[in-house]
């Protein structure tokens, strides 16, 4: 009953607030007066008198702080305090999620926004349209480190452009660095004993999973061995485990993505190309290359596990998961990572992920907008860099403590992976104190060093480390990517009602023509009754979308 | 006064069952407007815009409509026929059974199953329908090729009817046994005089005795006809077998929650209801008529 009370009271108040966020809006022709001093205004500059700002703290669903900090004061805070001299205040806390969000769209219907807060991309959109957030281009250029600055632009401008409107900056993106190519795991140890060569080529791999399955190396029984494991959504989950996407993109399909061809938007698990590669596969499935079970399989991990399974596409993390288990349970497998491509050359093509998370932005008349960027630059640059011995911070994470921080913007160069990789490689190498190593690649470091000493004697969790960090991680460095950039990544009106159907159409159009059940002129049948079930539709929305930012 | 006071322990008796039908199920009925809305939860539902009748045309213009409807009658029917045949036959085999200890512990294993939830039995029968499980295994044995159970259009639906039997029909037979324990000994005496066999004695005592029984489940066995059974599909179907296994719950379940299409999946929720409401009416008429009795 309460909670029924506080709903009404929320919603009259939401409906009292849409009316006086009008009223407020309309008078705001001046801009926002910057009364911060010049030294003030630099990224690290500490303010004279304390600055205090009020945020809309989104939390983990279990608070871990440690015993006597809170939200508001903690090793977090306390650092910027001392050395930006800002101080937040929470005007609410809320849950990642529908919690953070319900809060969100209460502020914003009522029009009593915190200074900072972070938004998705369509509330974003209403906010900038509703003039009610500050621009930040200057502030940006004037109060940000060269560092994340750096971070930004190793996006080549698509993570800054995402928060853009009409050449102003409206607002500071949380990134998603780039987490392809995924690539082809083989057990090499079965390779090894059939004699089977590195494959490069899709026809290779073909020829590698033939052997697999007719010589039977792992001594399974017959028709026990599966050649490879593949995920019922087949492709188009990014960077995911078990995505047929490396085989699908030497075709130049792109299935689940929005993506510009010819000049026009098209959705990629329409196209023509889409129906080749997926003929490719349904040739394989017949061939047995491909689980003849993958569409009941409950748990593809079981496969990798237990032995059966001899080739699976993953990221370069796929040795902590589910590798290691598989290495504790068989100390003798041996899995390795390889790149193909359509002519051999090691050069791939694959589509990016969307770069922005979520946007953190500024309430329009709030007077100290550079606090964000600034907080932002103490946070993921000087603490993670200069101040990275800060002992409360360290305590804090030793505690078990997570997400003191009042802004929890996370942004990182798109190659984070690589780079990870070279720093791990260059300590490993002598050329780098590994005590200057990020903590988590420190601990990745001495494991790495552990196997190192004796590959053979290496317990699963050294053999892990060192597969992903310095075997996968450096074949993703190492791998040429003509990238393709997916052009929309949000939701058009109709897709609200009708995706949902959209996607199950889609889901078992793949599956049927890849298990047979139907013959690849189904595509076609599939496309014509997804572009008359509002796939047209959508796609014009889309369009319509794209033209509009 | 004192008349009074009889009454007020009865409705006291009354109030928790009544309080959490109110709770559980009428105030959620608020909900429904959702049907009638372009419901965004930020809004809530006095904020939300409007639409009529909009979902609803919507569900007929998506052409999975009557797949979904045909699925869950054809399912739910097969599950109704097998589920009261099977479990009176195996209540009239088990009568006829003369050692008590034997009797009583059949009874007792094959009601057991009843009590595993279908997360857990899903995961037996997708091995027992593996191609390398126990079924494909004795196929295989006889000459034929293994069959892909689980992820064929032709057997998925008699799968799930008879997976849904197996697991229900002992719990079914006890109500069945229950009836036959009151059939009147000296009817049996009679036909035996009569120079009845046991055969006939099945067809003309034993089954007219327990007539008004199955009458009665069967008419309440009518309202779940838009009820195939949403945790056993769920666990056991995939994209492969949405042609004749996506049923309306498993559907409501995808479009409402997964794609948070609230009033959509709520429009197709309240029609499901107003069905059903009316085939539990019509079931009661029948069962008026035919056997004299009444669910209410």
């Amino acid at each position: 009953m309460k909670k029924k009370i506080f709903s009404i009271a929320a919603v009259s108040l939401m409906s009292f607030g849409v009316l006086a966020g009008c009223s407020s809006g309309s008078d705001s022709a001046a801009t926002t007066k910057i009364v911060a001093t010049k030294e003030e205004l630099k990224p690290f500059g500490k303010y004279k008198e304390t600055v205090t700002y009020v945020v809309g703290k989104s939390t983990p669903g279990i608070a871990k702080l440690p015993k006597g900090q809170t939200y508001e004061d903690n090793a977090y805070t306390r650092y910027l305090k001392e050395t930006l001299n800002v101080q937040s205040k929470n005007k609410f806390e809320a849950k990642d999620g529908d919690a953070y969000k319900q809060k969100v769209s209460m502020a914003v219907a009522s029009g009593d926004l915190p200074d900072i807060m972070a938004v998705d991309a369509s509330t974003l959109r209403q906010l900038v349209d509703n003039d009610m957030i500050a621009d930040l281009t200057d502030i940006y250029k004037s109060s940000t480190s060269d560092q994340i600055k750096a971070m930004y632009d190793s996006y080549d401008g698509r993570a800054l452009d995402a928060a853009t409107f009409d050449g102003k900056l409206m607002a500071l993106p949380s990134t998603q660095n780039a987490n392809v190519p995924t690539m082809l795991w083989l057990r090499k140890d079965w390779m090894d004993k059939l004699g089977l060569e590195a494959p490069k080529t899709v026809d290779d791999m073909e020829k590698v999973l033939t052997a697999f399955i007719q010589q039977d190396p792992g001594g399974n029984g017959k028709g026990n061995t599966v050649g490879l494991t593949l995920s019922p959504s087949i492709g188009g989950m990014y960077g995911s485990l078990f995505q047929a996407d490396n085989i699908l993109q030497t075709y130049n399909s792109f299935p689940r993505q929005w993506i510009e061809k010819d000049g026009k938007v098209v959705y990629g698990s329409t196209t023509a190309e889409t129906k080749q590669a997926l003929g490719k596969l349904a040739d394989w499935y017949k061939k047995g290359l491909i689980d003849p079970q993958f569409a009941v399989r409950k748990s593809i991990e079981d496969l990798i596990i237990s032995g059966q399974a001899g080739a699976y596409f993953g990221p370069w993390w796929t040795p902590d998961y589910p590798l290691n288990s598989a290495k504790q349970k068989n100390a003798n497998i041996d899995w390795q990572p390889y790149i193909i491509s359509k002519d051999g050359s090691g050069t791939i093509t694959a589509y990016t992920q969307n770069p922005v998370s979520e946007f953190y932005v500024v309430r329009k008349d709030f007077k100290h907008p550079e606090v964000l960027p600034k907080v932002v630059s103490a946070l993921s640059d000087k603490l993670r860099n200069e101040d990275r011995n800060y002992q409360p911070v360290v305590d804090f994470i030793k505690e078990g403590g997570d997400r003191g921080a009042p802004i929890n913007l996370m942004v990182n160069f798109n190659d984070a992976t690589a780079q990870m990789y070279k720093n791990i490689n260059a300590a490993v190498n002598g050329e780098k104190d590994p005590a200057t190593l990020s903590l988590d690649d420190q601990s990745s470091y001495e494991k790495i060093q552990g196997y190192l000493k004796d590959p053979a004697k290496a317990d699963a969790n050294q053999w892990s480390a060192y597969m992903s960090r310095m075997v996968g991680a450096k074949l993703m460095a190492g791998t040429k990517v003509n990238e393709v950039h997916p052009v929309f990544f949000g939701q058009t009106k109709s897709m609200k009602l009708k995706w949902a159907n959209l996607t199950k159409l889609e889901d078992e159009a793949f599956m049927k023509i890849v298990t047979g059940q139907k013959d690849i002129n189904y595509f076609d049948t599939f496309v014509d009754t997804w572009n008359k079930t509002g796939g047209s539709d959508i796609t014009k929305e889309v369009a319509e979308a794209i033209k509009q930012k | 006064m004192k008349k009074r006071g009889g009454q007020l322990e009865y409705h006291l008796m009354m109030a928790p069952g009544m309080i959490f039908l109110i709770i559980f199920s009428f105030i959620p009925m608020g909900g429904l407007v959702m049907a009638f809305q372009d419901y965004v939860p930020a809004k809530g539902m006095l904020g939300s815009e409007w639409v009529g009748l909009e979902n609803f045309k919507y569900m007929l213009e998506i052409p999975d409509s009557m797949k979904i409807l045909r699925n869950t009658v054809v399912i739910a029917v097969g599950k109704i026929i097998a589920g009261t045949i099977v479990p009176i036959i195996f209540a009239l085999l088990l009568n006829e059974i003369r050692l008590k200890w034997a009797k009583k512990s059949i009874q007792t294993i094959v009601y057991l199953p009843n009590f595993l939830s279908w997360a857990v039995l899903a995961a037996v029968f997708i091995n027992v329908f593996d191609y390398h499980g126990p079924v494909n295994n004795f196929l295989q044995g006889l000459g034929y090729d293994p069959i892909l159970f689980l992820g064929s259009n032709e057997w998925f639906r008699e799968i799930i009817i008879a997976t849904d039997v197996w697991k229900g029909f002992g719990y079914g037979a006890i109500v069945y046994l229950a009836a036959l324990t009151g059939i009147d000994p000296g009817l049996y005496e009679a036909a035996s005089i009569d120079g009845a066999n046991r055969f006939k004695k099945l067809l003309h005592v034993t089954l007219p005795g327990i007539l008004p029984t199955i009458m009665l489940i069967s008419a309440l066995n009518l309202g779940n006809i838009l009820n195939a059974g949403f945790d056993q599909i769920f666990a056991l179907y995939n994209p492969i077998v949405y042609e004749t296994a996506d049923v309306i719950d498993t559907y409501v379940y995808r479009v409402g929650l997964i794609g948070q299409q609230y009033s959509f999946a709520t429009a197709i929720g309240l029609l499901k209801s107003v069905v059903s409401c009316v085939l539990i009416l019509s079931a009661n008429e029948l069962s008026k008529k035919l056997a004299n009795m009444r669910i209410f």
